[in-house]
């Protein structure tokens, strides 16, 4: 139980630096909110008047805890561009981002274990020495390249999409997640590569220690040594490497959103930073920097169910 | 024999996701329906605000161009033509304005536009402060339900450009989220960094739109342009580059046009080396403008010698770009003159906003060209919101290249910020000669004399050098060949309503 108090203090006070942070930090960078809004052409009187309507002349620590005191009653403010609470602005854009890294997440789990303990099957074989070459190059691709060689092959060449076709969920739920297999495959092949490399060196790690002959030589079948022995312990490396990859998908769906034009979180994110668009940046940034915390606090109490032993000197 | 079964096993789900996604992806594709009476427009940014009043961004106003109408509306020759008025009277002195309401002309909700909305309109964008002209309203009266009567401070000839202010009813509530005009399409949906999707108003009092649906679609990455294009995502774009033009299938016809912009080498006269005249000029005499335009746009664009672009043919005066020649020996005696040689060289950076292309390219050949005088010109590429704070409203920079556009169908929207005490004189250009000669310019009321001031005030510019004038950039557009009738506007202005399927 203390490590859980313990672990749960740690990340509330992640998140609090982190919101001062994002906060303060727009405060270094030029560029003024009004003025971007209002463009040349506005009178002085006109920037000013906004400047108090939008709450810039405050000093920046009022600010600060007012924004405070907003998330705590739920209230996110409201966008400079939109003129909207940034809460059902985003309402609209959490089911797109959460849809592509799910979707991405589950292509990697459905194709990567699968290869992982065929390799590690056949180690040494045609299919296992050419893949890990394969591998090798496809994690040196950059998710945004291979974003781009997918638009091109598939929907270029191929004509499996339309590049650039995006489908709103609320218009078609089979349109929207049709389009976003494609982005979610190239965000997942680079870490289908690595957890399959993984996945194969743990196996193999495993089956050469000596409980593997025991169970072999209790007349287990191969299968039943696979699966309730070799995999319980082989995975859980491949565990945490799992969840670092879901947080660090989420960082690589920003990109790949830009990549397909997919009107998410990442994109959002980009265009408000550029717009100078504050209560969105925050709402995002914190919103990610939670999301990545709580991954990171599940993980450490998961691998703790697992493995009883860790956490348990503290 | 086992082992084979199971990776039998575990190979089965990944077959299973394969077909069911690509048959979902087979699904999306089919969405492109081809269905004639709607079209997607391609944008490069959202809009910035749906209120009209609010708005700033050229990228916005091109677009609610289509859902509202002011007083009067530009076409395409630059004229002013009736739209929510059906006729306007000036007085003598160019101080009263009246117009006749159209007979008969209604709000997109269906109410009939009132006198009353259209003085709730004006007073409303005088307090919005983004069009600082309208601050000459002394007051707007109704004399009777079907005239409206606006009173000015000062008597201005060149006042009804600024009528193109949208009418909007006071009835509405919301305009920021529920935009409502007299235009040629209204308002159906938004949703952020997506789209902007209007309809056709079946009650237009003028031409009815060709094209029933229309999706203005947010393209947040330019260089997927020609991706989106070929893909049919969108089936028009009106910013390909040169290069982007090239890659486009015969599918597409690509219009021709100019972006209608001055753009620069703008100088800040603060700065120690540029209040001087002789620098000036020898920055003048080292452009070679055919040089910048073959490498920025593959030799398209206009020349221009002073601060006003060709599509103002009324006020353009075409021989003020051949006012200084490409003369490398006459930049080096000017600049030796000012104190500048090869042990103390003319050294300055230019500030360029890194979202236009264009503009940073076009100081990349600058740079090349100012060197053969022996000139420094060290580039400095800023995002547009620092160019906006730092470089134009704080003028803290020393050059910038920029494209300035007018704002209103007037010379004045190009020349009234080289007054010295404008708010948006952003090069502090300070010469009382040029102040009276705009002075001249706005108190004329004929105007023979008042496009005599205009011209004279361009002169003065050219003549002394402010700023090193380069090129109005080409625009082109590029629209799928089932539709057809795109037209040019002088001023940014995208008249989706002229679009028509083609035969």
């Amino acid at each position: 139980m203390r490590y859980v108090m313990k672990k749960l203090f740690s990340a509330i006070a992640t998140l609090f630096l982190v919101s001062v942070a994002v906060f303060f930090s727009f405060a270094l960078i030029p560029g003024d909110p009004a003025l971007k809004k209002l463009g040349t052409q506005a009178t002085p009187e006109a920037l000013m008047r906004l400047r108090e309507t939008m709450g810039l002349n405050a000093p920046l620590p009022v600010r600060y805890l007012k924004w405070v005191a907003g998330v705590f009653r739920g209230d996110l403010g409201t966008s400079y561009s939109y003129e909207i609470p940034v809460g059902e602005l985003l309402a609209d854009k959490l089911p797109v981002t959460v849809a592509l890294v799910l979707f991405s997440f589950l292509l990697l789990i459905a194709i990567a274990i699968p290869l992982g303990i065929r390799h590690a099957k056949h180690e040494g074989g045609i299919f296992d020495r050419s893949f890990l070459v394969l591998g090798q190059i496809v994690m040196a691709i950059p998710p945004f390249f291979m974003g781009i060689l997918l638009t091109w092959f598939f929907g270029i060449v191929l004509r499996v999409f339309t590049p650039g076709g995006y489908v709103s969920w609320r218009t078609s739920l089979t349109g929207f997640l049709g389009y976003l297999f494609f982005p979610a495959l190239a965000i997942a092949i680079p870490r289908v590569a690595m957890t399959t490399k993984l996945l194969r060196a743990e196996v193999l790690k495993e089956v050469r220690r000596d409980y593997v002959r025991t169970a072999f030589s209790r007349g287990n079948s191969s299968m039943a040594v696979l699966y309730r022995h070799v995999l319980k312990n082989a995975f859980l490396p491949v565990l945490t490497f799992l969840a670092m990859n879901l947080t660090d998908m989420v960082a690589g769906s920003v990109v790949i959103e830009q990549v397909f034009g997919i009107p998410g979180f990442g994109r959002f994110l980009l265009i408000s930073i550029l717009g100078r668009d504050y209560p969105v940046v925050e709402a995002i940034i914190m919103g990610l920097a939670a999301f990545i915390i709580v991954i990171n606090l599940l993980t450490d109490l998961l691998y703790r169910m697992i493995d009883p032993r860790i956490g348990a000197s503290s | 024999m086992k082992g084979r079964k199971v990776m039998k096993k575990a190979v089965l789900p990944i077959i299973v996701l394969s077909v069911l996604t690509a048959a979902l992806g087979g699904c999306a594709g089919g969405k492109a329906a081809d269905d004639s009476s709607r079209i997607t427009v391609g944008i490069p940014q959202d809009l910035d605000s749906l209120d009209p009043h609010y708005m700033t961004a050229a990228g916005t106003k091109e677009v609610l161009f289509n859902i509202f109408e002011g007083l009067v509306k530009p076409d395409q020759t630059g004229d002013l033509v009736p739209a929510v008025a059906e006729d306007w009277t000036i007085s003598e002195d160019a101080a009263r304005y009246t117009f006749t309401l159209r007979n008969g002309i209604r709000f997109h909700d269906g109410k009939a536009v009132k006198a009353e909305d259209v003085r709730y309109s004006l007073l409303r964008a005088q307090e919005a402060g983004m069009i600082p002209a309208l601050e000459e309203i002394a007051s707007v009266n109704i004399p009777d339900k079907d005239h409206i009567e606006i009173e000015l401070n000062t008597h201005d000839a060149d006042f009804l450009c600024n009528l193109t202010c949208a009418v909007i009813p006071e009835s509405n509530a919301d305009p920021s989220t529920n935009p409502i005009g007299t235009g040629p399409y209204k308002f159906v949906s938004r949703s952020p960094q997506e789209n902007v999707i209007v309809t056709r108003f079946d009650d237009y009092w003028g031409t009815p739109a060709g094209i029933r649906d229309v999706t203005f679609r947010i393209e947040a990455n330019a260089d997927a342009v020609v991706m989106d294009l070929e893909g049919g995502s969108i089936d028009m774009y009106a910013r390909v580059t040169s290069a982007q033009k090239e890659q486009l299938s015969d599918r597409f016809e690509v219009y021709s046009g100019a972006m209608n912009l001055v753009q620069a080498l703008y100088l800040n006269h603060k700065f120690a080396p540029f209040a001087d005249e002789r620098v000036r000029k020898a920055l003048c005499c080292c452009l070679d403008r055919q040089g910048v335009m073959d490498f920025v746009s593959d030799g398209a664009g206009s020349a221009v010698g002073s601060s006003m672009y060709p599509a103002f043919s009324k006020y353009f005066l075409p021989e003020l770009s051949n006012l200084y020649s490409t003369d490398i020996e006459k930049a080096r005696e000017l600049l030796a003159e000012a104190g500048f040689d090869e042990s103390n060289p003319l050294t300055f950076s230019v500030t360029v906003a890194s979202n236009y292309q264009q503009h940073v390219d076009t100081a990349q050949v600058l740079a090349e060209q100012f060197a053969k005088a022996g000139v420094v010109m060290k580039i400095q590429t800023v995002e547009w919101n620092t160019w906006l704070s730092e470089t134009y409203t704080n003028r803290n920079y020393e050059a910038t290249v920029v494209g300035v556009d007018a704002s209103t169908l007037s010379a004045s929207a190009m020349l009234s910020r080289f007054v010295s005490d404008a708010g948006n004189n952003f090069i502090n250009y300070d010469n009382p000669a040029y102040d009276t000669a705009y002075a001249t310019a706005r108190m004329a009321v004929d105007d023979a004399s008042k496009t005599a001031a205009y011209k004279e005030c361009e002169t003065i510019l050219a003549k002394d050098a402010a700023n090193v004038y380069i090129q109005d950039l080409p625009c082109f557009v590029a629209l799928n060949k089932k539709y057809t009738g795109y037209v040019f506007y002088p001023l940014y202005v995208q008249d989706i309503a002229a679009l028509r399927l083609a035969d």
